[in-house]
């Protein structure tokens, strides 16, 4: 949480430095390399230049959590890879942001009922900003997951969300 | 108007006295602008940035590791000895290198200029120095590396005799 | 050299040991008794007839009806014997050694067959199996604290695993077999 989060009420300069900062963090959105599967080569595909996921300002792969905003869960998570990748997780800057990328990282995927070693789905173990559904999903519906993560980007605010706090008042009135 | 300044200021610069009090008073002035200007940026943006960014602190972020896996014991181990000495060797051998280098682009002018000799013995008297010490590390066996040989242990089974023939 | 006279050598030499001969089988193989399988190993690995220097592979099966466990191991001859053998792989053997179930336990040939190190810790992390004599018999692909050997046809899934969540409540509802 940071100190101006919550602070002050909507107005010109909140939206402005919302925009400017949103504006930066959505065209610079470096991914971390996590390939654990066959999906990894649709990573790959997405950073060669026929699809060209450095368009998007995403294409600085980064080895390392300290430098990167996004995890593309891109594979079969096993238990024994879970403590590592919750661990990368929280080695990352904030904000950062979790693309779970195929179907095993869904839900388990073809390992759902008999793989006794596969994570019944990665956001038992990180929270999962965007899903990618697909076996392995196609390099597009990827750029695609990144767009919408752009979109959710630029529609955070640092300003005092009311919406919110009404909602909330609503729950507890009920 | 600009390549004007650009010339004064190179004159400034060329010039090796400043001859008059104002000069030397404006440059003075320029570097602490420049300098003030510079730390100003600086700490500005670090302080807008310690307003707007989120500060979520965790232990595991702290850690020193990052390829997932926990880091285990002390960073500061003892290293074997060796590694030292190729280091040292290393250091040795660049700099003659570096020396080398020069020395053998000039040598052919020195030669035909009648100073060959001066030159070569100039250089074999700083090698000769390094080339003795080399050689005493190398006879004494300073710079085998005594390597365990567990890998490379032959197999306890041995082909039978008429296999072995038959391959041969 | 062919199944039959690899047999016939394997029963002169061993007697009651060599428990079952499967010609008719698609890939034909002999079931060695479990107390002799160390002596039958080093006879197919050292004796000039046999020389079995490459073993490929170690399959573990869940004999479940019988209560039983087995282990495969898949043997083959690199070197020929005479030169009118062909180079290749000149002769192949499959041999199967059973065990009990509730105590599995079979000799380890890891120190005639180096392959059979990390195949026998394969075994042992899945099956459970036992192999006496082993250098380093630990698991090689399951966490080390994992509860269980899963390719086991009566293991029960994890329901939880270090806090995460593993089997849901409807694949408890319909068993796998």
């Amino acid at each position: 949480m940071s100190w101006i989060e919550n602070r002050f009420e909507e107005g010109l300069m909140m939206t402005s430095l919302d925009w400017a900062l949103n504006w930066a963090r959505a065209s610079s959105v470096w991914p971390m390399t996590f390939g654990l599967a066959c999906c990894a080569i649709e990573m790959m595909a997405v950073g060669a230049s026929r699809f060209d996921i450095d368009r998007f300002g995403a294409g600085a792969f980064r080895a390392t959590p300290r430098q990167s905003d996004l995890m593309i869960v891109a594979g079969t998570v096993t238990y024994k890879m879970a403590s590592r990748l919750k661990r990368l997780y929280n080695q990352m800057p904030d904000p950062k942001y979790v693309m779970a990328m195929g179907a095993c990282t869904i839900g388990g995927g073809p390992y759902f009922k008999h793989g006794y070693h596969v994570v019944k789905g990665v956001d038992l173990v990180v929270p999962v900003d965007i899903y990618i559904p697909g076996c392995p999903p196609r390099p597009e519906a990827l750029l695609e997951g990144l767009m919408r993560l752009q979109d959710k980007i630029r529609h955070e605010t640092r300003a005092i969300d009311r919406v919110a706090e009404n909602n909330q008042k609503l729950l507890a009135s009920v | 108007m600009s390549t004007n300044l650009l010339a004064q200021a190179t004159n400034v610069l060329a010039s090796s006295q400043i001859d008059s009090g104002d000069t030397n008073v404006e440059l003075v002035f320029g570097i602490l602008l420049f300098t003030v200007t510079g730390i100003a940026f600086i700490v500005s943006a670090l302080f807008a940035g310690s307003l707007i960014r989120p500060k979520l602190p965790h232990p595991e972020k702290a850690s020193t590791y990052e390829c997932g896996e926990p880091s285990i014991g002390d960073s500061w181990v003892q290293f074997d000895l060796r590694f030292y000495i190729v280091a040292l060797f290393f250091i040795v051998f660049d700099v003659e290198i570096a020396l080398l280098w020069p020395w053998a682009v000039v040598f052919r002018q020195f030669r035909d200029a009648g100073n060959g000799s001066l030159a070569l013995f100039g250089m074999l008297f700083f090698l000769v120095p390094i080339l003795v010490g080399f050689l005493y590390e190398w006879r004494f066996g300073y710079l085998d590396w005594v390597r365990s040989d567990e890998g490379q242990k032959e197999p306890e089974w041995k082909a039978p005799a008429v296999v072995s023939e038959s391959l041969s | 050299m062919s199944f039959e006279e690899i047999c016939q050598i394997l029963k002169s030499q061993f007697g009651d040991a060599i428990e079952e001969t499967a010609v008719d089988s698609c890939r034909p193989y002999v079931i060695v008794s479990n107390d002799k399988w160390t002596e039958v190993a080093t006879f197919l690995r050292n004796d000039s007839r046999m020389a079995f220097d490459f073993l490929q592979c170690i399959s573990a099966i869940d004999l479940l009806a019988d209560d039983k466990l087995a282990c495969v191991y898949d043997l083959a001859a690199m070197s020929p014997l005479s030169a009118t053998e062909n180079m290749s792989y000149v002769r192949e053997l499959a041999v199967r050694v059973v065990t009990d179930r509730n105590n599995p336990q079979i000799a380890s040939v890891a120190h005639l067959w180096a392959a059979a190190d990390w195949h026998e810790r394969e075994a042992y992390d899945l099956m459970g199996i036992d192999f006496p004599g082993h250098p380093n018999l630990e698991r090689i692909l399951c966490p080390d604290d994992w509860v269980g050997h899963p390719l086991r046809k009566d293991y029960a899934h994890p329901l939880e695993y270090h806090g995460i969540p593993g089997t849901t409540e409807h694949e408890l509802k319909s068993p796998r077999h």
